[in-house]
């Protein structure tokens, strides 16, 4: 009997991991399906690279956050990015530490564009001044691209 | 009596001799150097792309994006350089690995990497060691030299001595682990008070070289390179 309680104790807490795990699958399952979707509407993997694990951590670093899915455009000018929450109560802490990273890269744009008389550079400052951040659900976004394509980008998430 | 005058013919010939004896400047050694410095790139900042219109080096050994300005942050490696033999922009891991330059400098660090690491200096070890990385990998037989941030005059108004300083000392302990060479440049061009020298200076922004700045650059450069036999 003891070891039948037992056996059914262990049973019980391989069924509860399992599960924790498929949860966790299904999370990223569900980012990447989300990130494919924002791609393919901004002109797909030509346009964007993805960052790496190196600079996704750097700049987005927090124990909330479950997957990160952060795009670079390849010509430098633009970027995106797509997390997943471990708990929908840290929307908001998210969504301002994207709106710190925005501002800092913004301020940094500002000081290199004040030194180098370069369009390019007053393209992309442009893009942070106006850049985008919000949450739907366990889902934070932010765009920093040009408005009509973060319409676009938007319109491909709530499909 | 004859002797004498023998003698002092043969003292005034010695005299003017040695008055026509050509002196070995900084320029003369650049260019005599010129097996070793005539195979290194440079990868840079705009304080490398100056390099082009204020120094003896070809505009091919420069290896700097269009714009002219290379934050050291961590896109670095996604950053894009024109490369010098098709002018197309590619990144600077493409270049290393088609090009694969016997020698590469890298100056970076006054553009984004001193001022906002300037209190995170794992930060900005990071990205130079993502960087170096991503250019040994494209390329193993690179001999890479990271050189030192130059020191900027008090006419900087963001960036200062103290920020620079605390990053080469990082520069320094990352090349010590890493097994990379540390170009300790900056020592040539500081003043007694720790700014960059004014006779080296090309503008008001107190950052840039001017001619003799690069001079005396490439000159610490070339010493290097002749007294480990390159």
């Amino acid at each position: 009997m003891k070891k039948a309680r037992c056996l059914a104790a262990l049973l019980a807490l391989l069924l509860l991991l399992g599960g924790c795990t498929r949860e966790a699958r299904s999370d990223e399952a569900e980012l990447e399906a989300s990130a494919a979707k924002v791609l393919e509407s901004l002109g797909g993997k030509e346009r964007f690279l993805r960052a790496d694990d190196d600079f996704t951590e750097m700049n987005f670093s927090a124990d909330y956050i479950e997957e990160r899915a952060v795009y670079l455009a390849e010509d430098g000018i633009g970027e995106w990015g797509l997390f997943s929450l471990r708990d929908t109560a840290q929307s908001r802490a998210c969504r301002e530490m994207l709106a710190d990273y925005l501002e800092n890269e913004r301020a940094a744009i500002e000081s290199l564009a004040a030194l180098y008389p370069a369009d390019e550079l007053q393209e992309r400052l442009a893009l942070y001044q106006n850049a985008q951040v919000g949450a739907d659900g366990a889902l934070v976004w932010y765009f920093a691209l040009p408005a009509s394509e973060s319409n676009l980008a938007l319109r491909a998430l709530r499909k | 009596m004859h002797c004498n005058r023998i003698f002092l013919l043969f003292l005034i010939l010695a005299l003017l001799l040695a008055g026509c004896a050509p002196k070995v400047s900084a320029d003369a050694r650049v260019q005599d150097t010129a097996g070793f410095l005539s195979e290194t790139s440079f990868l840079g900042d705009s304080i490398t792309a100056h390099m082009a219109s204020r120094s003896p080096i070809s505009k091919k050994q420069l290896w700097c994006a269009k714009t002219r300005y290379l934050n050291l942050d961590s896109r670095i490696t996604y950053a894009k350089i024109v490369a010098p033999d098709t002018g197309a922009e590619e990144t600077i891991a493409a270049v290393a690995a088609r090009l694969r330059p016997r020698y590469l400098v890298i100056t970076l660090g006054i553009d984004y990497g001193v001022y906002y690491y300037r209190d995170e200096q794992q930060s900005f070890s990071r990205c130079y060691e993502k960087l170096l990385d991503a250019i040994l990998t494209a390329s193993p037989d690179t001999v890479v030299l990271v050189q030192s941030v130059f020191p900027v005059t008090a006419a900087s108004k963001a960036i200062t001595n103290e920020m620079i300083d605390r990053a080469n000392g990082t520069l320094r302990a990352l090349c010590t682990r890493m097994g990379i060479d540390y170009l300790d440049t900056q020592s040539v061009l500081r003043d007694s008070e720790g700014y960059l020298k004014s006779d080296f200076c090309s503008d008001t922004d107190g950052i840039h070289l001017n001619e003799a700045g690069y001079t005396a650059m490439l000159d610490y450069i070339a010493r290097y390179g002749e007294e480990r036999g390159w």
